[in-house]
């Protein structure tokens, strides 16, 4: 036996001497049955609940055509958007990922709809209370307002009429259609 | 130049002058726009879809009607920030402020602001609508 293979078995014979098969065992089952409870826990549960009751109305109209890509920054309804788009980050165009909150207070503006020429009344809610998302940075301001006419503008955390002021991500809800396009376009 | 050359550049004058001028004289660009939308876009963002508000953010839409059982308060709906600096013109502003009134508090004005009356409302905006608010006789529901 070479002393290489000598050492090599002194040594797997002092691990054995240690440890013991059954530990090994008990431990990876504390694992599964840990992991098969932790959706009993509060924030789990929160978590759940969002992704069954988006709290966001459902777009009211039936919008015609191709409706696009809600990851991409280019998608119509993220005309005059600024942050995380929520379609990227556990989320949809429409609901906040599991998890956040949604701002009751909101901007809303008008966005184009290619597939139909139709303007839509857009509301651009933030979801809050998870920190920066950080995929999908979109920041496009058609029709956008300086800070003093705060209620078409971007910049602002809109968390701050949330229970938790930190931003996640954003999502443009259709809340209808608009006859017209917004007056700062 | 022709003659004819002339008259047609006469014409032109004055058809881009009648256009121009009528333009001007719409003075209210976007006046079309139903009431409910022109709610939604304008004012749903802070007062939500059913005007209730948030509570510490924005007032609830609902219980505005008492404000105009006095000439001061009637008078502060048209100077308070977010109607005064809302961005319609004063015929739009109007339409929206009594439909608000009438369909969301449920107290229609009398008589109905006009845009006359808004305009001059909102010409001289309130500095302080806290202390304004305050100052009112009608306690904040």
């Amino acid at each position: 036996m070479t002393p290489f293979d000598s050492f090599i078995e002194k040594r797997a014979r002092e691990v054995a001497r240690r440890t013991d098969r059954r530990g090994f065992l008990g431990r990876l089952g504390l694992l599964l049955v840990g992991g098969s409870a932790l959706p009993l826990l509060p924030i789990s549960r929160a978590a759940a609940e969002s992704r069954a009751e988006p709290r966001v109305p459902a777009p009211s109209e039936n919008i015609e055509g191709s409706e696009g890509d809600p990851t991409s920054c280019k998608y119509w309804r993220h005309c005059a958007i600024d942050g995380s788009l929520c379609a990227c980050c556990g989320g949809s165009a429409t609901t906040c990922p599991p998890g956040t909150e949604i701002t009751p207070v909101t901007w809303i503006g008008t966005c184009r709809n290619p597939a139909d020429g139709k303007d839509y009344l857009i509301s651009y809610n933030d979801c809050c209370g998870r920190s920066l998302c950080g995929r999908c940075i979109c920041n496009r301001n058609e029709g956008e307002r300086p800070e003093y006419h705060w209620f078409r503008n971007n910049d602002i955390n809109w968390c701050a009429g949330a229970t938790s002021n930190i931003y996640n991500c954003s999502i443009a809800v259709v809340v209808g259609q608009a006859t017209e396009p917004q007056p700062e376009k | 130049m022709t003659r004819f050359l002339r008259l047609l550049l006469l014409e032109s004058i004055a058809l881009l002058a009648s256009a121009v001028f009528a333009t001007l004289a719409a003075g209210d660009a976007y006046a079309t726009r139903p009431e409910p939308e022109g709610f939604l876009l304008h004012c749903s963002g802070c007062h939500r879809a059913d005007g209730r508000g948030i509570p510490g953010i924005a007032p609830d839409l609902r219980k505005i009607g008492p404000l105009l059982q006095t000439a001061a308060g009637r008078a502060y709906l048209g100077r308070v920030p977010g109607v005064a600096q809302a961005p319609v013109g004063d015929e739009e502003l109007a339409r929206l402020l009594n439909w608000v009134l009438s369909e969301i508090a449920g107290t229609p004005p009398d008589p109905l602001y006009t845009a006359r009356e808004v305009k001059a409302l909102r010409a001289d905006p309130l500095r302080d609508p806290v202390a304004a608010r305050r100052a009112l006789p009608t306690p904040k529901p």
